[in-house]
């Protein structure tokens, strides 16, 4: 995730520096398109409305079968999608055609089949190894790439830059700063990799295999995705822990920290087993296994060469004795957590009762607190996100919790709570929003007049709230606060 | 946010040696100080050299520091002044206005709770002739007071005045975590003013003791319904402290009218509603969350949570924070639209965290296989410095501030921290959980740092498993190289004692060495 941060300062950096170092490149422009976006981002704390549109530029790729290869995180929030051709005036209207923020890859189609006649599909290499020299390309102003030769120097497995998924990256050594907006890395004139983020000297890349990996998938209904093993793993490297668990008489193998429930394999494997070999490769203690070409690459990389719909084998030691077990894996997805990872593009779910506007906890709301915000956000938001946040077999599970107040006359006495967790509404547990709106919809009542009660978690005790008069509160709330998406407020069902 | 900023913004006045401050004039003349002189020979300047405990190495005590304070003659040869001027004092004197040798002097009951501190003299001689200073009441508000004392930047006694300026229920930072009544006057307090009687004509109105850095001139006073607590306190020769309500509030929910209709508030009365009762609170299963207290002893709670006491609109739980233990409080609640009495006797809290600042001889730990095992307490998260509240490991924050309130962390005892890793090879794959809070042994869980040792000690089984608080790895050691090697890592690394047990009674102030 920290690289989402380097993102955004490399996009200030960028700008001025563009074609200040590197040789021309020669002829490639035929394959690549400067790529321009307006991104349009829900403004957080006022989740019906838009923060302002930012422009940012980057790097398309031109694939075999007339789409352009680009990351997610390059068209994430689009509201405008505009492709140019080295040396053309004109920028071409075009559309997301495919994305997959977990792996961070999108494919993009100009609107118009004839609007880059001329550009050539750019020949697709394969996996680098460790040492290979490449070239990256990034526009040296608007006519031509500026070539900046290379070297890869080591793989790894790192948290997407737009999801949680485990996926494999390379790191790629440069001199350069304001790299990481997909720019293409070639060698030998072939397609290798695409760049995702620069991180100091080094400029993170998704190899070509997970490229392969997508455009191999039916793009579409059907799509397969990536897969996760669904379970965390801590390494088994004290002598003691290794005797406790009988797996002293093996040097390798990795333990199994806990089991996602609702993964594969919630219900083949336990805390407390050894996993010894993926799909008969042998992992260490630390949970690596040797790669051909990147040498010691963690075992998620396994399933980053796998489809949802794969079966994938595991052999395990429990209690001393050697056990195999297979399952059949699923695509991978973040937001099976209960704290949205990403909502790119789509809008935020909130609801307004009474002037108290109720969110879904995400991590796009708990950045507002800027660069630190895993230090300086509000505390038990930190904690929810950091301790509470377990996949969940219910996948639509989320914590709701109280943003603000908008100020009226029937909140009066509530106008300073906020960012407290909702637990109880009405009696009900709420884990959605769905859970709210249907809690809400059935009142308490006291005197013969109904209520809401919403119960919060920790020290934030109950708020009691009428129903008489929602209605026209909520009108007038609507009129002050300019809150006019239909959907927004809530409204007892008929 | 606002809360920690001005949590540290609030300081101490106790001065320590290099500090300099302004020099004040004498205002003696002035009203508020009628007939200073005769008061004067009743202040006395302290001057401790305290021995602080270390909170990263709790086997340590820090180097001796020097500082000063004020403090005065209240009859039967004791002495008043704050608990953080005396806190972790290995000697102290006095020194009255004039005189020229100091008097070795020695702590008799400290209140780290409410900041402060009874000592006496070996030597009583000093106070021959001299008058006892008398108390008065809560100053009104906009009324002259005059502060007397010794702040830094000179030799003389000093004396200031100011006008009340408002009078409140807050944070006393000594404690870090206890509210009190106090008196906010709207002269500087400074360094050195600490533990100073401040007065109104003869009498004693309070003991300045802490100001507020983010404005000037803002000191703060420790009024006389919390002197004359203390002083009733101790007079059965022990301090028990103020009781621990236990209860969160929300202030303002009963403004709202739809509130206050579905809690069946009748038309006139106000309140506040309870939010949460700690179980280890002495109102558990008398009160109840959602409870609405209408009156405390009488007086009538409004929906800003406040009662009107000695003509003074302040928090309700001024009412239940002067009480001694063994007494009651009565409140008048609503629940499920019927209004009862519920008696509440005041007594000692169960055993909880509370997040304090810590003033015992060393913190509560213990160290085994150079792992060093210590209890959480707010003096822990301050050694990551001004800005803990962010610097802090986030699970060690997230206990300090709200572990009472969910059951899953809910601690009656100590939060049993792995602070540190003293590296020998008996440790050496024990890297994991660093910071990380114990929850169980061998599977088992365990409430104090005693109980703890114990478990680890005289565990049965070759391994000691120690599991930790939304941690997936646990700590596993074996008891046989642990002892092993257990010495040789102690006498390397210096740690004598490698253990502390003992509670806020086993105080750092030296009270029995000086009165032998």
């Amino acid at each position: 995730m920290t690289l989402a941060w380097v993102k955004t300062l490399v996009l200030v950096v960028g700008t001025g520096i563009c074609g200040s170092h590197g040789a021309f490149a020669q002829g490639l422009e035929s394959h690549v398109v400067r790529v321009f976006v307006g991104k349009r981002e829900v403004d957080r704390s006022a989740p019906w409305q838009y923060d302002s549109v930012r422009q940012q530029s980057s790097l398309a790729v031109m694939l075999p079968g007339g789409l352009l290869l680009s990351t997610a995180f390059a068209v994430a929030d689009a509201s405008t999608v505009e492709l140019q051709r080295f040396g053309a005036s004109r920028k071409e209207p075009a559309d997301v055609a495919f994305v997959d923020y977990e792996v961070n890859l999108a494919l993009l189609r100009p609107r118009d089949p004839k609007a880059l006649e001329g550009i050539k599909p750019a020949p697709l290499g394969d996996d680098l190894a460790v040492d290979d020299a490449v070239e990256i390309y990034k526009a040296r102003d608007a006519y031509q790439l500026a070539k900046m030769p290379a070297k890869l120097q080591e793989v790894g497995v790192f948290g997407a830059v737009t999801s949680s998924y485990s996926l494999v990256s390379y790191l790629i050594k440069v001199q350069q700063t304001g790299l990481g907006w997909s720019e293409p890395i070639f060698r030998g004139g072939q397609l290798v990799a695409l760049t995702t983020g620069q991180d100091n000297d080094f400029v993170h890349a998704i190899p070509m295999s997970i490229v392969r990996h997508m455009l191999d998938d039916k793009l579409g209904a059907g799509y397969r995705g990536f897969p996760a093993i669904g379970v965390s793993l801590t390494s088994l490297t004290s002598p003691e822990q290794r005797r406790l668990l009988k797996a002293d008489r093996f040097t390798h193998g990795v333990r199994i920290a806990k089991v996602a429930p609702g993964g594969p394999f919630s219900d083949k494997l336990k805390s407390d087993d050894v996993l010894l070999e993926v799909a008969g490769t042998r992992v260490s203690e630390h949970g690596y296994y040797t790669h051909p070409r990147w040498g010691m690459v963690h075992l998620k990389h396994i399933l980053n060469r796998k489809y949802g719909g794969d079966s994938l084998k595991l052999k395990i030691l429990r209690d001393g004795a050697e056990i195999e077990v297979e399952a059949t894996l699923e695509r991978f997805d973040s937001n099976r957590s209960p704290v949205v990872a990403y909502r790119y593009g789509q809008p935020e779910p909130h609801l307004i009762f009474g002037g108290l506007i109720f969110q879904e906890l995400s991590q796009d709301y708990l950045k507002q607190w800027g660069k630190d915000w895993r230090d300086v956000a509000p505390l038990d938001l930190l904690y929810t996100l950091e301790f509470e946040d377990e996949p969940s077999a219910a996948p639509d599970r989320r914590f709701i919790f109280l943003n603000r107040v908008l100020a009226d006359v029937v909140n009066r006495g509530y106008g300073d709570l906020r960012r407290q967790v909702v637990k109880r509404v009405n009696g009900r547990t709420v884990s959605s929003m769905k859970d709210l709106k249907e809690a809400l919809a059935f009142p308490v009542s006291q005197g013969g007049k109904p209520y809401a009660r919403i119960e919060f978690a920790r020290d934030g005790g109950e708020v009691i709230l009428g129903y008489d008069g929602l209605d026209e509160a909520h009108a007038r709330i609507g009129k002050t606060y300019s809150v006019i998406t239909p959907g927004s407020f809530f409204a007892m069902p008929r | 946010m606002s809360q920690y900023n001005r949590n540290l913004a609030l300081f101490l006045l106790a001065a320590t040696l290099w500090v300099w401050g302004p020099l004040f004039g004498d205002l003696s003349g002035s009203a508020a100080a009628a007939s200073i002189d005769s008061l004067r020979a009743a202040v006395l300047k302290i001057q401790v050299t305290s021995n602080e405990p270390s909170f990263s190495d709790p086997w340590k005590r820090r180097a001796s520091t020097g500082s000063s304070g004020t403090g005065f003659f209240i009859g039967d040869g004791r002495i008043l002044t704050n608990a953080h001027v005396v806190a972790n004092a290995s000697f102290i004197t006095v020194l009255r206005d004039g005189d020229s040798k100091p008097t070795p002097a020695f702590v008799k009951f400290i209140a780290h709770d409410s900041d402060l501190a009874m000592l006496e003299v070996e030597d009583t001689r000093i106070f021959e002739g001299v008058q006892a200073m008398t108390f008065g009441s809560v100053p009104k508000l906009r009324s002259p007071v005059a502060t007397i004392g010794f702040p830094t930047g000179g030799e003389q006694l000093s004396i200031t005045e100011g006008v009340v300026s408002r009078i409140s229920y807050r944070r006393y930072v000594h404690d870090g975590a206890a509210n009190h009544l106090l008196v906010q006057v709207d002269s500087a307090i400074n360094p050195g003013n600490s533990g100073g009687p401040v007065v109104q004509g003869r009498v004693v109105v309070g003991v300045a003791f802490q100001s507020f850095t983010q404005a000037e001139n803002t000191g703060y006073i420790i009024p006389v319904p919390v002197v004359k607590r203390f002083l009733k306190d101790v007079e059965d020769g022990r301090y028990d402290g103020h009781p621990e309500d236990g209860l969160t509030v929300m202030d303002w929910a009963l403004l709202n009218p739809s509130a206050a209709a579905f809690h069946g508030l009748p038309a006139g009365k106000d309140g506040v509603k309870l939010a949460y009762v700690a179980p280890w609170a002495p109102a558990a299963g008398k009160l109840q969350a959602g409870d609405i207290l209408l009156e405390i002893d009488d007086r009538p709670i409004g929906v800003d949570g406040k009662v009107t006491f000695q003509g003074e609109r302040v928090d309700f739980r001024t009412v239940y924070d002067l009480k001694q233990m063994g007494e009651e409080v009565r409140f008048e609640i609503a629940r499920d639209g019927k209004i009862r009495m519920v008696s509440v006797p005041i007594r000692a809290a169960a055993p909880h965290y509370s997040s304090r600042l810590v003033y015992t001889k060393h913190p509560r730990f213990f160290v085994y296989g150079g792992l060093v095992f210590t209890a959480l307490s707010k003096s822990l998260l301050r050694t990551w410095g001004d800005r803990w509240w962010k610097d802090a490991p986030l699970l060690l924050r997230f206990f300090d501030r709200y572990a009472e309130y969910q059951p899953e962390t809910n601690v009656l005892g100590d939060i049993i921290v792995l602070a540190k890793r003293l590296p020998d090879e008996v440790n050496a794959y024990a890297t994991a959980n660093l910071y990380g809070v114990v929850t169980r042994v061998d599977g088992k869980p365990v409430a104090t740092v005693a109980e703890f040792a114990k478990r680890l000690e005289t565990g049965e089984g070759e391994f000691a498993v120690v599991d930790f608080f939304g941690s997936e790895d646990p700590l596993v050691l074996s008891r046989s190289k642990v002892a092993a090697r257990n010495a040789d890592i102690n006498r390397q690394y210096g740690v004598v004692p490698d253990r502390w047990f003992a509670g806020p009674e086993e105080d750092g102030a030296i009270v029995k060495e000086a009165s032998k």
